[in-house]
């Protein structure tokens, strides 16, 4: 069913394997076995309470797993973890700001807790959060975008090689949307970065991640990446005709490299499919009475739908 | 750890809470001082001295451990709320130097607001007034290392019980159960019974909020402290001390794997 293959020669930046997390007789994730690859943006999709905030805090060493192994970097021991935890940047529910101290001082404080030198990357995470006017404000003036932007400067100015990030666009207005995504991408294309993010604004992490995991009540229902997923939800068309059969062996001879599958309702799917009307024209040219013919458009939505409502894989 | 302890300085020096501490603290000692001066032009007004103003301090030693506690309060009272504690674990800083490094940091902020506050207490009390009565400066530059572990390990629990917590409310009111309600509990129990043991008394001795009250005299009379002696001072140091030891260690232990 996933679309990860447990690969030696591929790098992962994260992989958990068979991770549980329990709070007294509540499981919160149920064998979790996910795998970001080094380079890819990840997309942990699920609604409130599927574990995907737990999750993310057990990346970041907030919280301990119960059972299960977490690696990061490929490593997974106590002290081997911590020192790959100083590769990543973590904004997790709150973006770990000091309310009464000022936008520069915040930086200026994780600058030197990170061990950075110079006080250039203050100045570069400003600028590159366009936070840059808003520099001598307390950070509880800022507005909830501005706070998610000094978050994601916070977590960046450790340069790192992995970025984990919940909900993060969560506040923004629409442009601030835009913005930060292109941010995402731009970091992703230029420094290499690894990202996993969590959101359960599902059409924007069609446009950002390489790669998908879908959580739901603690348990990764699947992971593959966006390409499969593109695939998965191709548009297809449904038609039932009269002689299911003869229609099937008129779309081989005829549309040798069309894929499709007979349903058992006789109904016949067509994926990859060419204009609605060369169907209903084939069928009618040999005879064939069209009873239906429908045309099914589908999203990461319907796709996350589908697959928490227990469906199958295509859409 | 010391990136760590760097940033928390910083932000330390940066901090609005304790910069209002150092400003209210140094003006309630001008103000005591100013007052004092002021009305030891009154008739039959005896606590215009130098003396009654040193008292007030010497008098009352844990208040350094108040000081202490409050420090570390604004200093950490809020971490885990903002999120700020979840960023350095997230960063790979272990808990165990987080709370080491907490502990540090704290002195040091406390130092340097005694190193502010005392000049001051000292100097505003000489140019203000009348040096006389039993009380001298000695007996408030004794009091320091006489304190100066107690006080450490009245921080170094404020830190601890608030990470243990998530309530803030909550750590300090365990706080103040731990260092001043539980020892006059035993105390009294050990008083009690004294007649058939008096082993809970020996141990209710040995805790600062008891050997400061029942050990000292201080008035306009006379100034007897316990760390007159040097049975007392040792009683001070050791009582610290063990302090230190006892909480430090039980932060390290409880903390190392507490989840946020």
């Amino acid at each position: 069913m996933n679309d990860h293959t447990t690969d030696q020669t591929i790098n992962y930046a994260i992989e958990a394997k068979h991770v549980s997390k329990s709070y007294g007789d509540l499981r919160a994730l149920n064998n979790v076995s996910l795998h970001v690859r080094t380079g890819s943006i990840y997309g942990l999709i699920g609604d409130n309470g599927a574990g995907k905030s737990t999750f993310l805090k057990l990346l970041a060493g907030h919280i301990f797993p119960t059972s299960g192994e977490i690696r990061l970097f490929g490593q997974f021991e106590e002290k081997a973890l911590l020192r790959c935890r100083r590769q990543c940047g973590v904004m997790i529910e709150q973006p770990g700001i000091f309310p009464n101290m000022t936008v520069e001082n915040t930086l200026e404080y994780y600058r030197i807790q990170k061990g950075i030198p110079g006080k250039e990357k203050v100045e570069e995470m400003l600028r590159l959060t366009n936070l840059t006017e808003k520099r001598k404000s307390r950070c509880r003036k800022l507005s909830l975008g501005q706070k998610q932007r000094l978050g994601l400067a916070i977590a960046m100015i450790g340069e790192p090689q992995l970025l984990i990030l919940d909900e993060p666009i969560n506040g923004l207005d629409p442009s601030g949307i835009i913005e930060f995504r292109r941010l995402l991408l731009r970091l992703n294309e230029e420094r290499r970065i690894t990202i996993l993010l969590s959101s359960h604004i599902l059409t924007e992490l069609q446009q950002t991640a390489t790669h998908f995991g879908f959580l739901s009540r603690g348990k990764l229902l699947e992971e593959l990446s966006a390409e499969t997923l593109a695939n998965k939800c191709a548009d297809y068309l449904e038609i039932a005709v009269s002689d299911p059969e003869a229609y099937a062996a008129l779309l081989t001879r005829r549309y040798p490299d069309t894929s499709f599958q007979v349903l058992p309702d006789r109904t016949i799917q067509i994926h990859r499919c060419l204009e609605p009307e060369v169907y209903s024209s084939l069928a009618a040219q040999n005879g064939l009475a069209v009873r239906t013919l429908t045309m099914h458009q589908s999203s990461l939505e319907d796709y996350y739908m589908n697959l928490k409502n227990g469906g199958n894989e295509t859409c | 750890m010391l990136n760590y302890m760097k940033s928390e300085l910083y932000r330390a020096r940066h901090s609005a809470e304790i910069r209002g501490t150092a400003i209210g603290l140094l003006g309630l000692i001008l103000f005591m001082n100013l007052i004092l001066c002021l009305m030891s032009g009154l008739p039959h007004f005896r606590y215009g001295i130098t003396s009654f103003s040193y008292s007030m301090l010497v008098s009352m030693p844990m208040l350094y451990c108040y000081v202490a506690g409050d420090v570390a309060v604004m200093l950490y009272e809020s971490d885990k709320r903002n999120g700020t504690l979840g960023n350095s674990i997230a960063y790979g800083i272990s808990r165990t130097r987080i709370f080491i490094g907490k502990c540090i940091v704290c002195f040091l902020t406390a130092l340097c607001l005694l190193l502010l506050a005392l000049p001051a207490y000292i100097i505003s009390a000489m140019l203000l007034l009348e040096e006389a009565g039993p009380t001298m400066v000695w007996d408030m530059l004794a009091e320091l290392p006489a304190v100066s572990l107690i006080a450490i390990a009245a921080l170094v629990l404020a830190i601890l019980l608030l990470e243990l917590f998530d309530n803030s409310f909550f750590s300090i009111l365990a706080w103040l159960v731990i260092l001043v309600i539980l020892p006059k509990i035993l105390l009294l129990a050990g008083m009690g019974m004294a007649s058939v043991s008096e082993f809970l008394l020996d141990i209710a001795m040995w805790m600062p909020a008891n050997f400061f009250s029942a050990g000292m005299q201080v008035n306009m009379s006379e100034c007897i402290t316990v760390w007159d002696t040097a049975e007392g001072m040792a009683r001070c140091l050791l009582s610290g001390a063990a302090g230190i030891l006892a909480f430090g260690t039980v932060g390290v232990v409880l903390l190392r794997k507490k989840e946020i």
